[in-house]
């Protein structure tokens, strides 16, 4: 596992150079989709989602950290998934189910991501997808 | 008939029963209705039969609150000559009294213009009234994409678009009963030594010639900002001019919030053939003559209005290209995460933008008043003061967002907002100019009574969207032709009421 760990780590250091650093130094939106250069690296899926998710952490970084933190603590509850894969499909599946989007959104609990107007556990997958490929790249 | 002011003699009069100022689509539409009940009509026109820069210069303005500069044409067929076409009635709420809404309420009812809606149709080249419903019941994969307790979808019909200048030109020119005076510029309406009746309406051509129009009945319908001007410059027996008793002409000014508002990324539900958007822009013309092909939209309701004390709104949406924002690959991820999207169907989401047509509310700060500054015919210039209130910005910002909620709610699509900032007015972009000589039956609260005539004076009448009590957010044309069409049968009832005291006529 810990090989895997590093072994992420070193792709996701790959990444940063090759675009995540563009992503995060100049902004240029389509810098975080790179080439995919490991079973577990994140889907392009998930970057679309870490994309939003830098949006809001730029806006409204409190709650941003919050919401991530969230997510994070949800998926420990959820068994300790060890790939990125694994908890990113745990987040999804807990955080992106119709019934709760829609219970959310019949209440109200919405943030506004860039302007996109999504239910609350919508930004929390995308903070948390941003958080994580942030924390990752900056530890590599 | 068509006649060039300037072939007249200086100081000639002018006779005939009724006497119209402005060849707008009021002034045209009154003209040719009281020529059907066998009236003779001076229609009395700015312009000529195409633009022309100096007459133009006349209509210039000051503006000072927020900027604005009223878009107007000054010659035959007004501001037809360049409108868009795109019509809808006003709802019945529009017309009503609205506790959140100060100094709503018209002095007529929706079922008083209702017939003279149907005349108007065809005036403007309408087909037929269809509704949302009507196309939903023709088709069996028509989806509803978004109908709610706070929304509901609505179709806007389309006219030609007519322009009323060339539609009519030739009836005009051909007519026994209109004499249409081109180039004549309406420069004062003189009253009795009472005050109490029109007895002359005085123009003059640029080049300067004056000449004088009397009648039985006048009837101004030079536009939201020209009426109350030429009432305010009408001076010379009642200082603050005519129907201003109360301070009120000019005041209560309102244009319309027109504006885009962002994107909606909408998915069409599993199973659906076809969209809104489709059906509405590829069947709706071709199967329904008179509906606007591309613009549909979302009203809100009158139970959502009122829970949130709004405006009336409307937020349409028109068929656009994919934004370039990468955000929108994101959103559209979160879509087919959340499983309303069928990924198996292959259907892809579409993009459109939002424009919303909001209602201004009614203020009487906002308002047109004469300024120092002169025209080339030596009339002071309009000032507009366009101010707007803070139900504006709060209806669009409410609604906007609510449709938002409401579209994601029904898993069907997102919606980005983008509206901007609270240092930045709304824009103010339907070149409508409403409210400025509204209606009410009480003369301390407005200018007209509920037929137009101005309170106090007997036979003079106003005509055009300065009448309008509130707005809604219809753009306004297709109710000023059906105001039109009613106050011409008053105006026809009341034309044996007002004794004929006319100056003689001269032989144009």
């Amino acid at each position: 596992m810990q090989n895997l760990m590093v072994g992420r780590r070193e792709m996701l250091k790959l990444f940063a150079s090759a675009g995540s650093a563009l992503l995060l130094v100049d902004g240029r939106d389509h810098a975080i989709f790179g080439a995919r250069m490991h079973p577990d690296a994140p889907s392009d899926s998930t970057r679309h989602l870490a994309l939003l998710g830098r949006r809001l952490a730029e806006g409204q970084p409190r709650l941003a950290r919050g919401l991530a933190s969230h997510v994070e603590r949800q998926i420990a509850l959820d068994g300790g998934r060890t790939t990125f894969a694994s908890r990113a499909a745990a987040a999804r599946r807990f955080f992106l189910r119709p019934d709760r989007l829609r219970r959310e959104f019949d209440r109200g609990a919405v943030v506004s991501v860039g302007g996109w107007i999504l239910a609350r556990s919508e930004a929390a997958v995308c903070a948390w997808a941003h958080s994580f490929l942030a924390r990752e790249t900056q530890i590599a | 008939m068509l006649i060039e002011a300037g072939s007249l003699r200086d100081g000639d009069v002018v006779a005939a029963d009724v006497c119209v100022l402005g060849a707008g689509a009021a002034g045209i539409t009154l003209a040719r209705a009281l020529a059907g009940h066998r009236r003779t009509v001076s229609l009395i026109e700015s312009g000529g039969l195409g633009p022309e820069r100096d007459t133009q210069q006349l209509s210039d303005v000051t503006s000072v609150g927020v900027r604005y500069l009223p878009s107007r044409l000054r010659y035959f067929g007004g501001a037809t000559n360049h409108w868009g076409g795109l019509c809808h009635v006003l709802d019945d709420e529009d017309f009503v009294p609205l506790p959140w809404i100060e100094h709503s309420g018209w002095p007529i009812h929706k079922a008083d213009l209702e017939p003279h809606y149907e005349r108007a149709f065809d005036i403007l080249d309408i087909p037929a009234r269809v509704t949302f419903a009507d196309m939903e019941r023709d088709t069996d994969v028509y989806p509803r994409l978004l109908a709610t307790s706070a929304f509901e979808p609505m179709l806007w019909l389309q006219s030609a678009p007519t322009r009323m200048g060339q539609k009519y030109r030739q009836e005009i020119a051909d007519s026994d009963r209109i004499r249409c005076y081109l180039h004549a510029n309406a420069v004062e309406l003189v009253p009795d030594a009472a005050a109490q009746r029109i007895v002359q309406a005085r123009t003059r051509t640029i080049a300067g010639k004056s000449l004088a129009f009397a009648a039985r009945h006048y009837i101004v319908s030079a536009g939201g900002v020209e009426n109350p001007r030429l009432l305010l410059a009408s001076d010379s027996v009642v200082p603050g001019g005519l129907g201003n008793r109360y301070d009120l002409v000019g005041r209560y000014f309102m244009e319309h919030v027109f504006m885009l508002a962002g994107w909606m990324f909408a998915v069409p539900p599993p199973g659906t053939k076809g969209f809104q958007e489709e059906y509405v822009q590829l069947r709706g013309p071709r199967e329904h003559p008179g509906v606007s092909g591309g613009l549909f939209g979302f009203r809100a309701t009158p139970p959502f209005r009122r829970q949130h004390r709004l405006l009336g709104f409307s937020i349409n949406a028109l068929a656009s290209a994919r934004p370039r924002d990468a955000s929108v690959e994101a959103v559209e991820e979160l879509l087919a995460q959340s499983a309303t999207v069928d990924r198996k169907t292959g259907q892809r989401g579409r993009s459109l933008r939002l424009i919303v047509f909001g209602e201004c509310g009614p203020n009487p700060k906002s308002r047109i008043y004469l300024g120092g500054e002169l025209d080339a015919l030596g009339q002071r210039k309009a000032v507009v003061d366009l101010q707007t209130t803070p139900s504006d910005r709060r209806t669009v910002e409410k609604g906007v967002h609510a449709f938002a909620v409401e579209l994601a709610r029904s898993g069907h699509g997102r919606v980005k907002v983008e509206l901007p900032s609270e240092d930045t007015p709304l824009p103010m972009a339907g070149g409508h100019h409403l409210g400025t000589t509204r209606m009410s039956d009480d003369p301390t609260r407005g200018v007209t009574d509920p037929h137009g005539r101005v309170h106090g004076l007997a036979n003079l009448y106003l005509a055009g969207g300065s009448l309008f009590t509130t707005g809604g957010f219809a753009n306004p044309t297709l109710t000023i032709v059906a105001l039109a069409l009613r106050q011409a049968d008053d105006i026809e009832r009341a034309m044996d009421v007002v004794p004929p005291e006319i100056q003689p006529p001269s032989d144009p």
